[in-house]
């Protein structure tokens, strides 16, 4: 086993999914001349949660065509998590979104149009407006949304090292929380690696598997997140002393059983619905006792209807799991209406197909063509991670300007955390619900920013790493 | 019958995939155990693979101006593809509210 130091970097980015992929390209546009280096446990290619592909882009304003406000997102998030969000985090990411799909439909990255909305102003992207899925997301031929983004990360970036899993930070001698580098270990030859560095931005994923899958026997390994999303985000945040936030939230999700296929496109776009096993409606009989629970704050069932108020994700799970423990299970999606519309079936096919193709081989293994057999629901084993409809995570500063005059809300950096020049971006910034693909990407492109300003600011000077804090941190790392 | 259990996925489907960049189609055709087949094709890509990603040390340096503010890599204008700013809590009407509240 070779040891292999990579000295003077000045950002290192450790984790290239959606976050580590803005970071490194955003720091390449502040810092011309600063050394960026990506650390990625896999191939930054088919790395993190959108490997596979994804047929959405979940958070998008459409801000150019009047839609949404910013502010707009920050409510539909806040009411989500009924009330667990930094506003300003969720507000600086919403007000920058846009920005980042626009990009991605300048590199290739196929977003689906709508006839019904050609009538629309032309602009420089010319062909009308988005397929629109919900309020908030748009439709996408996403096959190939990772390898297309991570060109803009491998173009940028000094150097990419692939198949380095990061297993801790290092931290500067002189000045107490304040972060110098990476350690970690190449997972293919063992070869071990030291990143010294100015600045490190966290990209890593969350938690999948902290509980039992609910997947078995020959499926056992199926999870809904990452399988490989071992909760990097939090253990080196954690580890090197950083402020947490909402870690105690978990993320659990309706979907396809047994497959995982996720349920968005089938509801918002195809317009599927669920039923009981006596094919009835029974999310809403159990509105009324939840009601009750949360106050009409988080769901008035009277009013829920004209204020257009999202029902909290995790009050419908637990109408669903409520139903089921009654007795009257299996829910099933009605799929038989909408499949025998060819363009429908076409969607919730290929929806499958190039984002989560086990659920596709499932289908053709097991005869359910969703155009005559309404396949099952269940819903999944919890996580961790705080990109989707969760916001576990680091603490983080915001920006100037929106949080500037809050002391515990802004000190300087936007998304540095309580450690000095420790940056996050996706699962790793805490209270940032609804972030997904699209947010996670803009809040590396914003730490990458803030980065940069760390390291002009001199904040960075005079960092070192003593020779026996190494050994000691390769020492720790050895014995894992 | 099988057991649902142990083999929910027996054998005797496929799912075929063709993908290609030059082209910048994925096909795929799928088989279900019943024999009966249904074929897809998408595009993955709308641009020759990497043309259009801009490498910044090519690019003119951000003003210091840029740097000041909290505008990122082409903005404002890719935000709306129009004249208008990125929006503040100012130019919303709105004031950051410290703490929690209902």
């Amino acid at each position: 086993m070779k040891t292999i130091i990579e000295d003077n970097i000045d950002i290192l980015v450790v984790g290239a999914g959606l976050g580590g992929t803005g970071a490194a390209y955003e720091a390449r546009h502040w810092g011309r001349d600063k050394k960026v280096i990506i650390a990625e446990k896999a191939n930054i290619d088919r790395s993190g949660a959108v490997a596979q592909g994804l047929y959405a882009i979940n958070c998008y304003m459409g801000t150019r065509w009047g839609e949404n406000n910013p502010e707009d997102h920050v409510r539909y998030a806040r009411m989500d998590l009924m009330g667990m969000v930094r506003e300003d985090l969720a507000f600086d990411m919403a007000r920058h979104v846009d920005s980042a799909v626009h990009k991605f439909e300048e590199w290739g990255l196929p977003l689906m149009k709508d006839p019904k909305r050609a009538d629309l102003p032309a602009d420089d992207l010319g062909k009308g407006a988005y397929m629109r899925e919900g309020r908030w997301q748009i439709m996408i031929h996403g096959e190939s949304y990772k390898p297309i983004v991570a060109e803009a990360a491998k173009v940028n970036a000094d150097k990419t090292f692939n198949r380095i899993m990061v297993t801790h930070l290092l931290m500067d001698d002189a000045q107490d929380n304040r972060v110098a580098g990476a350690v970690g270990f190449n997972v293919r030859t063992g070869n071990y690696h030291v990143f010294k560095s100015k600045t490190v931005i966290v990209g890593a994923g969350g938690a999948s598997n902290i509980f039992k899958p609910r997947s078995v026997g020959e499926g056992a390994g199926r999870v809904w997140y990452a399988p490989w999303s071992s909760g990097s985000a939090y253990g080196l945040l954690i580890e090197a002393g950083a402020k947490m936030t909402q870690m105690e939230n978990r993320i659990v999700l309706a979907r396809f059983k047994d497959g995982y296929g996720p349920v968005g496109a089938y509801f918002l776009h195809l317009k599927t619905y669920t039923q009981n096993a006596y094919g009835d409606e029974y999310e809403s009989k159990w509105f009324p006792e939840l009601a009750e629970r949360v106050g009409k704050a988080y769901l008035d069932t009277e009013n829920q209807h004209f204020s257009h108020k999202p029902i909290p994700t995790c009050l419908r799970n637990h109408a669903f799991i409520s139903e089921v423990a009654a007795g009257r299970g299996p829910i099933h999606m009605v799929t038989v209406e909408a499949f025998q519309d060819p363009h429908l079936e076409e969607v919730g096919w290929e929806n499958f197909l190039g984002m989560t193709v086990g659920q596709a081989v499932l289908w053709a293994a097991t005869d359910i063509d969703p155009k005559y057999i309404n396949p099952e629901l269940t819903t999944s084993e919890p996580y961790v991670m705080g990109s989707h409809a969760t916001g576990c995570g680091a603490w983080c500063s915001g920006p100037e300007d929106i949080s500037g005059n809050i002391p515990e809300y802004f000190w300087g950096y936007n998304r540095m955390t309580t450690v000095n020049g420790l940056f996050g971006a996706g699962d790793s910034v805490g209270g940032t619900p609804h972030a997904f693909s699209s947010g996670s990407f803009t809040e590396g492109r914003l730490s990458a920013k803030a980065a940069c300003k760390y390291i002009d600011d001199g904040k960075a000077e005079g960092i070192n790493v003593s020779q026996s804090k190494l050994m000691s941190v390769k020492r720790k790392s050895s014995n894992l | 019958m099988f057991v649902a259990t142990q083999t929910f996925a027996p054998l005797g489907h496929s799912v075929r995939v063709i993908r290609d960049e030059e082209k910048g189609t994925i096909a795929w055709k799928i088989k279900f155990r019943d024999g009966r087949e249904k074929n897809f094709l998408s595009p993955i890509t709308t641009k020759p693979w990497g043309s259009t990603i801009p490498d910044f040390r090519n690019e003119a340096e951000p003003t210091a101006e840029a740097r000041n503010s909290e505008l990122l890599a082409f903005e404002p204008e890719s935000i709306r593809l129009d004249d208008g700013g990125l929006h503040t809590l100012e130019s919303n009407g709105l004031k950051l509210v410290e703490g929690v509240y209902y």
